[in-house]
């Protein structure tokens, strides 16, 4: 059986997909991307940018999500926090 | 009523530098642990940073409980220091000493059950203390208290361990362990000084665990992911 995708992978995931469109992304290919359903893509929405890692962007009726520095930072260290927690015991 | 632990005097000065050790450790942990969690966002993690923090300034509690009196030993043994202010200064720091790696440890227990729930913490945390208080024997029962803590965590390691098949895990396994069998070390050190030798031995490999992991930990994380991209 795979392993679980743990809370973790799944926000890098996410971020991951919103850097490699260009940092633009519409919700439709956030949901191709990371391979959620829509009510968990939503909810991971929210707590990303209640974490300030992403930004809404509402422009002609049209929605899309960038990163913020927090979410690159996030990208950049993902290793090491999933290294920590990994260690740790903390998924 | 409390129980001092019997130190040989050959050892005062080296005790002292061992628990200055492991505070420096753990604090780097909670360290470590706060920068993670400041770029993660994951409450968890805090809350693991905390545990070390408490564990950390326990240590120092101890260790500068060791200093006051090995540096004023020579008035303690002439006399000049009345003996029973000693015994509650000393009594005082193991109290306090205890109660903070009671919570670190607590911190940690609660971490482990993966329960979001601060109710459930509180729970913990009011058994725990209202134990101790009502007990007679306080010090037995504080380090019995972290004996078991010591005990569920080791074992929550050794499950994560079993999953994860992780190097560092692993030491950090062995090191709970190493922590918990010192403890109960300091539980028979109120009769035999050697057990506290003992158990500052003991906690010196544990915490020597702790530290090689979280370099392991460090060096590894700063590879790139495999699939990551450079960022800005």
């Amino acid at each position: 059986m795979a392993k679980k995708r743990d809370r973790l992978k799944i926000i890098y995931d996410i971020l991951k997909a919103v850097h490699d469109k260009n940092n633009r992304i519409k919700p439709t290919h956030i949901l191709y991307k990371s391979n959620l359903s829509h009510q968990m893509m939503e909810e991971y929405l929210t707590d990303l940018m209640g974490k300030e890692f992403i930004i809404e962007n509402i422009a002609s009726g049209s929605k899309t999500y960038s990163l913020t520095q927090k979410g690159y930072d996030y990208l950049n260290k993902y290793k090491m926090i999933a290294e920590f927690t990994d260690s740790f015991g903390l998924e | 009523m409390g129980n001092i632990f019997i130190t040989p005097q050959w050892f005062f000065g080296y005790d002292i530098l061992l628990e200055m050790m492991f505070a420096v450790i753990a604090l780097l942990v909670c360290f470590y642990s706060w920068k993670i969690y400041k770029i993660s966002q994951e409450n968890h993690l805090r809350l693991f940073s905390w545990a070390f923090l408490f564990i950390g300034l326990s240590y120092i509690v101890q260790s500068s409980l060791n200093f006051i009196i090995f540096s004023n030993l020579d008035d303690v043994v002439s006399g000049a220091i009345n003996l029973q202010s000693v015994y509650h200064l000393t009594l005082f720091g193991i109290y306090l000493h205890s109660i903070l790696f009671l919570l670190g440890l607590l911190l940690l227990a609660y971490i482990s059950l993966k329960i979001d729930n601060i109710r459930a913490f509180v729970l913990l945390l009011l058994l725990t203390f209202s134990t101790l208080y009502f007990s007679p024997y306080k010090t037995f029962i504080l380090y019995l208290l972290s004996t078991i803590l010591l005990l569920f965590t080791s074992y929550y390691y050794l499950t994560t361990y079993l999953v994860n098949r992780k190097l560092t895990t692993l030491m950090i396994f062995f090191a709970m362990l190493f922590l918990f069998v010192s403890n109960i070390s300091f539980i028979l050190a109120t009769d035999k000084s050697l057990y506290y030798v003992i158990g500052h031995i003991l906690e010196l490999v544990a915490y020597i665990l702790v530290l090689g992991s979280l370099l392991i930990i460090l060096k590894v994380g700063k590879q790139k992911h495999k699939n990551g991209k450079k960022t800005r």
